[in-house]
């Protein structure tokens, strides 16, 4: 059993027909969610014992058993959101992030995330996680973030899309249902790039621009429109995502917003 | 890529001012072997024209790629007005990586798509397009699991040297003749993978719609 945050990916059948319901989960596994939380804290004592401080440029303190090659890494895609400075920045990114500014993205990460540690993120090829019942403010990061090659501002929106997801206050910014038929512009239905079923019915989508989808979606799209201090091609990344991701939005008023806002 | 006819690499041919590095001509050897030959798809195989300044190039290349780091300026100020050997050098090294490197592909996509200036930087664009769909991150060739709720990002990822490939085509279009354009957008529709033939419908709608109107 896995509880991959943002993903929220439970064990698949738990979630399948419903919105992710926290409380109702818990009830159902406390005795399972229990015991993993045991194993986590007394499996490897040492594992937990996070680092005297971040390294030069990473975000918060990281377990000893997060590889070196992974720490390197996420210290260098946060070395560069640091550096990012924008011209402008849309109405929505100024309510969730403030000005296109590296040290606000910086700031905003650091202000949930409080460490991060190494988890396979309940399997499945998953590259990051949050999972709220064992720790809310704790990312886990899999091998997967240094083995697959995403260019960077993909990796940075998957982190994004995480943190926002260890906001309790928020109800972790559960992902709600795709709607059926959750087809694309074409009319072709979205479907599993693993097994081909239908994502309709799935926890995969958000009805609000706030959620972790639309608010890395907002990130992305700022950068693209405003970074001044990006290349060419970290805007033309971002772009491409975001685009791709604002398909995750399924709500009419929010996606009008968006749209306003940004397109 | 597809080629399949051995190549011949030209030690010392045009205007080479001086012997390229060991390290360069070990990359470029290693990179012509692991492509099995220089040609594009379905022609004969050109000789590469070694030069020290597209071997410069190269390792440029290579040193950014190696270091993951997409907001290396020389991506913006390194790599323009390149020469035919320079982009024929880095199509080699597009087709000796593997298939998995998707950013890495892209990237060379990137910098000859905004070198787009013979005939074969457009078919090359084309080429990429019409590759096999990547059907997972750590193997393309079989598809695998990945949680639902990053299935946007991987599945970008997955097409990304080809998205890549239409964004360039597109901005390349900006003026008169957009023919060129259009041929990749019309081979990329026609792609098995959802991801890059939705992107060909959108950039052809863009290419070919009437001056003057919005969407």
């Amino acid at each position: 059993m896995s509880l991959c945050a943002a993903a929220l990916c439970l064990s698949a059948a738990a979630v399948s027909a419903q919105d992710f319901d926290f409380r109702s989960y818990y009830t159902d596994h406390q005795d399972e969610i229990e015991a993993r939380r045991s194993s986590m804290e007394f499996r490897s004592p040492d594992r937990f014992i996070a680092q005297a401080g971040p390294g030069p440029d990473l975000p918060c303190p990281v377990d000893s058993d997060v590889p070196e090659r992974v720490q390197q890494q996420l210290s260098d895609d946060f070395a560069f959101i640091k550096t990012i400075r924008g011209s402008s920045a849309s109405r929505l990114h100024r309510e969730v992030f403030g000005e296109v500014d590296g040290e606000n993205y910086y700031k905003f990460f650091t202000s949930r995330v409080k460490s991060i540690g190494l988890d396979e993120c309940g399997g499945g090829n998953a590259v990051a996680c949050v999972q709220p019942y064992y720790d809310p403010s704790k990312m886990w990061l899999t091998q997967n973030y240094i083995k697959f090659s995403h260019p960077q501002i993909a990796r940075l929106m998957v982190v994004f899309h995480e943190s926002r997801h260890t906001e309790t206050n928020h109800g972790n910014w559960m992902h709600a249902k795709c709607p059926t038929p959750f087809a694309d512009e074409n009319g072709r239905e979205y479907t599993s790039i693993w097994t081909g079923a239908s994502l309709a019915g799935e926890p995969a989508c958000d009805r609000t621009a706030f959620g972790s989808y639309g608010s890395s979606m907002i990130m992305l799209k700022n950068v693209q429109k405003f970074c001044s201090s990006c290349t060419d091609k970290v805007r033309m990344d971002a772009g491409i995502y975001a685009d791709d991701q604002f398909n995750r939005v399924i709500d009419a008023q929010a996606r009008s917003s968006i749209r306003k806002d940004l397109y | 890529m597809n080629s399949k006819t051995a190549c011949r690499f030209r030690a010392g041919s045009g205007d080479t001012p001086e012997p390229a590095p060991f390290t360069a001509r070990a990359t470029l050897a290693v990179a012509l072997l692991l492509s099995g030959g220089c040609g594009t798809a379905g022609g004969p195989a050109p000789a590469i024209r070694q030069n020290a300044q597209s071997l410069r190039e190269l390792r440029v290349l290579e040193e950014i790629l190696a270091s993951r780091n997409d907001n290396d300026s020389r991506l913006d100020t390194g790599f323009n007005g390149l020469s035919p050997e320079t982009k024929a050098l880095f199509r080699q090294k597009y087709a000796s990586l593997p298939a998995e490197a998707r950013n890495e592909r892209g990237t060379i996509v990137y910098i000859i798509g905004k070198n787009l200036s013979q005939p074969e930087d457009w078919v090359f664009l084309e080429e990429v397009v019409r590759e096999k769909p990547c059907l997972s991150l750590q193997n393309c060739a079989a598809a695998a699991p990945a949680p639902d709720h990053e299935q946007h990002t991987v599945s970008v990822t997955l097409a990304y040297p080809a998205l890549v490939a239409l964004r360039q085509a597109g901005r390349a279009a900006g003026g008169g003749d957009n023919r060129r354009a259009v041929a990749v957008a019309e081979a990329a529709r026609l792609s098995e993978s959802r991801t890059i033939s939705n992107a060909a419908v959108r950039l052809e709608l863009e290419l070919l719609r009437p001056a003057g109107k919005t969407p």
